[in-house]
């Protein structure tokens, strides 16, 4: 007779309890937020063998164990938390020995296998009759409540006959090792039963009675739950509840994991706390411009300007790849959703030798290593645009997810501007942009993904009278179109903790025309390649070497008829037409390579010092260059750090300064060298301050000269030469209040001088963007009921103008020009702002709503962004920024 | 590349900037102040040997005195400059000098670069083509990084006229491309001709406004109409700046309608040969001002340009009336 004819009612009443045994995560490794625990799952359960003498004496009893279980699910060591009672019948060493031979999913964090320990609890329970095995296989997973024990016979069969899942309310995540109390009755006829839910947020209960039963659960961060249900006999009751959190804001879900800090500057944003920042519409981008170190510029301009480097000395990645352009329209809407990025790692100077080509900053946009556990996306409608994002499991290695926005201005625009005016918008400014996310993950060691994103602006114009517009307009049109598309395929390849390999290869093209008619036009047509490979070797837990090697490809189609583009330093307005030059050229191959070196060493587990040298070869103006980097931090006690820089950075000048016709293609690299120097301080948790100076000297910089050059006889100008000189110093204060206490936000100060000397000057001049002054303050505060306000208020000194000193009329362009003073030797007045923005969230069972209310400007500042002047720079009034502006939008989420 | 254009922004900056300004200010086309609108010389370019007559046409008070000063220079002036000319007669007489140019003689009373005091001004092309080629090929290669422009010292030498008007409360400094023609083989330019010019009510009935004061009544739209012919767009021969090739090219036309008061419908037409009609360029209305609002007269002037620096004007002054 086999041995469980007599009893046994082992149950597995769950793995309620778990902890991360090792917490073994490499902070250093790129899966910097911690990710909540997955807990493991009884896949091969051994019933404990009933000790014969307690069977023969009937005695009951329960274990309490503690489980070890390492990376792979196998049962590493087993403990007994609560022996049995009464003692000395063996039922410990009958519970530790089928504990033994368990065999489990493993749990995982992010995706990732980790060690756990649990505590399990088995109990061993008489039956007057044998039991029959459930033949339900599919809900044998399941864990279900210890069977009726109220002093009746434990029935021949256990039948689930009732099964629940319990989730999230409004986002369907499953709840995992939440506990499930059924019960009914009250006092000495009060009945009970417990069981915890699975993975999947699955629980069930056997061999209910028929009638109402209530379900208790209570997760916590979350609202009770507390309903009832009907069992019938000989049917299952299937349920479903979803459990409301106590607050839906974003940030309670993230645990942010600090990587290891090699930079002396860098600020990382989490995409959840930008989301809500007034005055950015949830563009993290956009929100770059409220850290240390980044000027003011215009609110829809799309230039990010860092610590006095012109926007175009700061590059841009999307996941390493370089892409043409980060906005729409230069400024409207970054190309990339929120739904796609994971973070947004910003470098305001002294990148470490793993970035080059540029010699101000780095903003790095991160993708998110996706693994949905549910099928679920956005729908997002707002004033200028509505997107949609979805993302779904592929089962359970691979995952999918896909986006797609386009903007309906063309349709506002043309329903107001009226039928009478001198422009006729053919096609308003319109843009979309599409992304298409995969992931493959075969095995814990390898890891693919593909990224395809592309993005496509257009406008088109018609003039009605053009002479209107400008008396040497001849074109009766206008366009201007950007598009391009990239495919990046990554492989991350992590045989063991000491090696982690990053290759990437990304092809594209990217399309520019702007024109007016067939007056002037810039027509690029321009394939791209990228190659990318980065390895992290491990030496010891405090010593690193990582290098790799970064190769850029381009041939492109030029066609470009264009005047004289005024450059950094120059006064805009009004393009001189009778400038126009022109050059063609095709399959024009571009190549840049880029290697790196650097070693990561942490000394007395204190001192962090990032050596690391990078060298560049640049084919346009063929030249390369060696650039060494130094990095180091300080921890002087456990809450201050002290951090100190110093590098080399070098830069291509841009393609139309080396064009043969435009530009010189003699020109050498721009160059760099970045100093800083600061501490950070953590009095709190939630509560860092970081203080850094800074001093960049920048030399070789393209300046406009008015010098010739022979050539071939024919006297030539040069254009550009490398003379130009760069000077910028100040400090930088960025006092940062993690999310707690349901507040999140941070005070952002930069104070700084930057100047310009140009080829031929002896005195140094302001840069365009040098703002003495750049305050911001901003913080987004939890309310109760899912209501959320946020707050953002800007005190920036006013940007440099160059005074208009008087006007000549020229009667053959039909225009006065003005005649200017030095440049950038006024201001404009000081800029203050204030925004501010009230969000709220409805949650549904399966989706949840989001309403938002962002008002700019609130107290209508009259910012001065700038003068126009009448026809003949005799008069000039302020150009006022943006009044108070409310805009209003919807997020649906599911 | 590793560099972002922002070239867009040049046709941005090209299409909003009439839309972005001028709304709040006094439009460029409205004359209540002392103002140059045009400057002519005849012929428009100058073939070696020839006399250009330099007038302009100025709006100023009546009882305004107004004194004129008028310099000539031998390279093309910018504005980022001031306009002030870069070189002096004392380089350009040297640049001659150097090559061989020293035949050349300065009439007496003649002054290079001073053209005058008087309402009109003589511009001389008095140095030898071949003599002003040697000169300028010189200054390029002498001063050529202070020259804002490098000339064509073979075929049409760009040079500037400038003149200065004070009337003892505004002064307004105005230049015009000259262009000297060193090549025998090139056709001049010549300035376009303005025909008559009618106003027309919504009722059909059309006046000749002729230098004699004809009456319109004030605020009333009326339809202007220049009677031009569309030969006065001109065929000539140019380089296409994309091919390098040599192309006969129409002229592109514009007016600007001055007025003394009142709107216009246009500030500015154009004709752009194959792609505006021509009518486009000779036709307006206008909604003479008030009484009240002006001396009882108003005053019209029309600036007709083509794109080679050739010009012709008009000014039509009408009696004003209340409906």
């Amino acid at each position: 007779m086999k041995q469980w004819m007599y009893m046994i009612a082992i149950v597995l009443v769950g793995l309620y309890a778990f902890t991360v045994r090792a917490q073994d995560v490499d902070n250093e490794n790129d899966t910097d937020v911690q990710q909540p625990v997955i807990p493991p799952v009884l896949k091969a359960e051994v019933p404990a063998e009933y000790p014969p003498r307690a069977l023969e004496d009937r005695v009951e009893s329960e274990v309490i164990l503690e489980i070890d279980i390492d990376e792979t699910g196998m049962v590493e060591g087993v403990q007994v938390v609560t022996p049995a009672e009464p003692e000395g019948y063996g039922f410990d060493d009958a519970a530790v020995n089928a504990a033994n031979l368990f065999e489990f999913e493993p749990a995982t964090q992010g995706g990732m296998p980790i060690p756990v320990r649990i505590t399990y609890r088995t109990v061993f329970a008489l039956a007057d009759e044998p039991l029959i095995a459930d033949t339900d296989t599919a809900e044998n997973d399941i864990p279900a409540a210890e069977e009726p024990n109220d002093g009746s016979a434990i029935p021949a069969k256990r039948v689930l006959n009732f099964n629940g899942t319990l989730k999230e309310r409004g986002t369907r995540f499953p709840l995992a090792g939440v506990t499930v109390t059924i019960f009914r009755g009250e006092g000495n006829v009060a009945v009970g039963y417990e069981a915890v839910t699975d993975a999947d947020g699955a629980f069930g209960f056997y061999n209910l009675a028929p009638g109402k039963w209530m379900l208790l659960a209570e997760p916590e961060g979350y609202f009770p739950l507390r309903t009832s249900d009907e069992v019938v006999k000989n049917e299952r009751t299937e349920a479903s509840y979803y459990v409301e959190r106590s607050d839906y804001n974003p940030y309670d879900v993230v645990v942010e994991g600090e990587r290891i800090r090699k930079e002396v500057s860098r600020t990382t944003l989490q995409i959840e706390e930008v989301e809500r920042i007034p005055g950015t519409f949830g563009d993290v981008l956009t929100v770059v411009k409220n850290l240390p170190g980044v000027a003011r510029t215009g609110a829809a301009a799309g230039n990010i300007v860092v610590r006095g480097s012109s926007p175009e000395d700061t590059q841009v990645f999307v996941d390493g790849v370089e892409v043409p352009i980060i906005y729409h329209f230069g400024g409207l809407r970054s190309v990339i959703p929120l739904g796609m990025l994971d973070r947004l790692d910003f470098y305001p100077g002294n990148f470490t030798a793993e970035f080059g080509r540029a010699t101000g900053g780095v903003v790095d946009v991160r993708l998110k290593r996706l693994k949905p556990e549910k099928f679920g996306g956005y729908v997002d409608v707002n004033l200028a645009d509505s997107g949609i994002y979805l993302e779904t499991p592929l089962g359970e290695k691979s995952a999918v997810a896909a986006a797609f926005r386009r903007s309906y201005i063309d349709g506002i625009i043309n329903a107001v501007v009226p039928d009478s005016a001198s422009v006729n918008l053919i096609t308003a400014p319109r843009y979309y942009d599409y992304q298409l996310l995969g992931t493959f993950r075969p095995n814990d060691n390898h890891e693919l993904s593909a990224f395809f994103f592309g993005s496509d602006d257009e406008l088109k114009l018609l003039f009605e009278n053009p002479a209107d517009f400008s008396p040497d307009l001849t074109a009766t049109s206008g366009s201007t179109s950007t598009s391009f598309y990239r495919t990046v395929l990554e492989h991350r390849y992590m045989p063991s903790r000491h090696f982690e390999n990053v290759f990437k290869t990304s092809a594209g093209r990217n399309k520019v025309y702007v024109g007016l008619g067939d007056q002037i036009f810039l027509d690029l047509n321009t394939y791209v390649a990228q190659i990318y490979d980065k390895f992290t070797v491990s030496l010891s837990d405090n010593v690193k070497i990582a290098g790799g090697i970064d190769y850029l490809y381009s041939t492109a189609d030029a066609r470009i008829k264009f005047p004289e583009v005024a450059k950094e330093g120059e006064p805009g307005g009004r393009p001189d037409l009778s400038t126009i030059q022109y050059t063609e050229s095709t399959d024009q191959v571009s190549n840049s390579l880029g290697t790196f070196l650097q070693l990561e060493s942490k000394l007395f587990d204190r001192w962090t010092v990032i050596p690391g040298v990078r060298y560049d070869y640049f084919s346009r103006v063929d030249t390369s260059s060696l650039a060494p980097r130094f990095n180091t931090r300080f921890a002087l006690a456990e809450k201050w750090t002290v951090k100190g820089g110093v590098g080399v950075y070098h830069q291509e000048p841009s393609f139309d300064e080396t064009d043969e016709v435009f530009g010189n293609p003699d020109l050498g690299l721009e160059k760099a060298m970045h100093y800083s120097v600061g501490f950070e301080y953590s009095p709190l948790d939630y509560l860092t301050l970081d203080v850094t100076g800074f001093y960049k000297d920048m030399s070789d910089l393209v300046s406009r000269t008015d010098a010739t050059v022979n050539v071939n006889g024919e006297l030539q100008r040069l254009n550009y030469v490398n003379g130009g000189q760069g000077r910028v110093y100040g400090l930088e204060v960025m006092l940062k209040h993690n999310f707690a206490n349901n507040f999140n936000g941070w005070i952002s100060y930069t104070l700084s001088k930057a100047l310009r000397k140009d080829v031929g000057d002896t005195e140094w001049r302001r840069f365009d963007f040098d703002q003495t002054h750049i305050l911001t303050l901003l913080g987004s505060y939890s309310l109760p009921k899912n209501w959320t306000l946020g707050f953002r208020w800007r005190v920036v000194t006013g940007s440099p103008d160059t005074p208009r000193e008087g006007a000549v009329y020229s009667v053959d362009k039909g225009y006065y020009e003005p005649v200017y003073g030095r440049p950038n030797s006024d201001r404009l007045p000081t800029f203050h702002q204030a925004d501010v923005r009230l969000d709220k969230r409805w949650v549904f069972d399966a989706w949840m709503l989001t309403a938002y209310l962002d008002v700019q400007n609130i107290y209508n500042s009259p910012n001065v962004t700038g003068y126009q002047y009448n026809y003949d720079s005799t008069e000039r009034r302020a150009r006022q920024g943006l009044p108070i502006l409310p805009v209003i939008g919807v997020k649906g989420e599911f | 590349m590793t560099r972002r254009a922002n070239l867009n922004v040049v046709v941005a900056a090209t299409v909003l900037f009439a839309m972005a300004c001028s709304e709040d200010f006094e439009a460029f086309t409205d004359v209540t102040k002392l103002r140059v609108l045009a400057i002519q010389s005849e012929p428009a370019e100058l073939m070696p040997g020839e006399i250009g007559q330099l007038s302009a046409l100025v709006a100023a008070d009546d009882n305004a005195s107004v004194t004129y000063q008028w310099s000539w220079c031998p390279v093309a002036t910018s504005a980022i400059m001031g306009h002030e000319c870069p070189v002096t007669e004392e380089m350009l007489l040297a640049a001659i000098a150097q090559n061989g140019g020293g035949a050349f003689e300065i009439p007496e009373g003649v002054s290079l670069f001073d053209l005058g005091t008087s309402q009109t001004a003589v511009f001389p092309f008095i140095i030898g083509a071949d003599v002003l080629q040697i000169a300028c090929t010189q200054l390029v290669a002498q001063a050529g990084d202070q020259l804002p422009f490098l000339p064509d010292c073979e075929g049409s030498l760009d040079t500037t006229v400038k003149l200065v008007v004070n009337d003892g409360v505004d002064e307004v400094v105005v230049v015009k491309q000259l262009n000297l023609l060193l090549s025998e083989s090139l056709i001049a330019n010549r300035n376009p001709a303005l025909g008559t010019l009618t106003a027309s009510d919504s009722e059909g009935v059309s006046i000749t406004l002729e230098e004699a004061p004809g009456t319109l009544v004030s605020q009333h739209g009326y339809e202007l109409a220049v009677s031009l012919s569309p030969q006065v767009s001109e065929s000539f021969e140019t380089t296409d700046v994309e091919t390098g090739a040599i192309v006969i090219d129409r002229e592109s036309l514009f007016m600007t309608w001055f007025i003394s008061g009142g709107e216009t419908e246009y500030g500015r037409t154009s004709y752009i040969p194959g792609e505006t009609e021509f009518d486009k360029l000779r036709l307006n209305t206008w909604w003479p001002p008030r009484v009240a609002e002006s001396d009882g007269t108003a005053t019209l002037y029309l600036v007709l340009q083509d794109e080679r620096g050739g010009t012709s004007w008009l000014t039509r002054t009408v009696q004003l009336q209340e409906r």
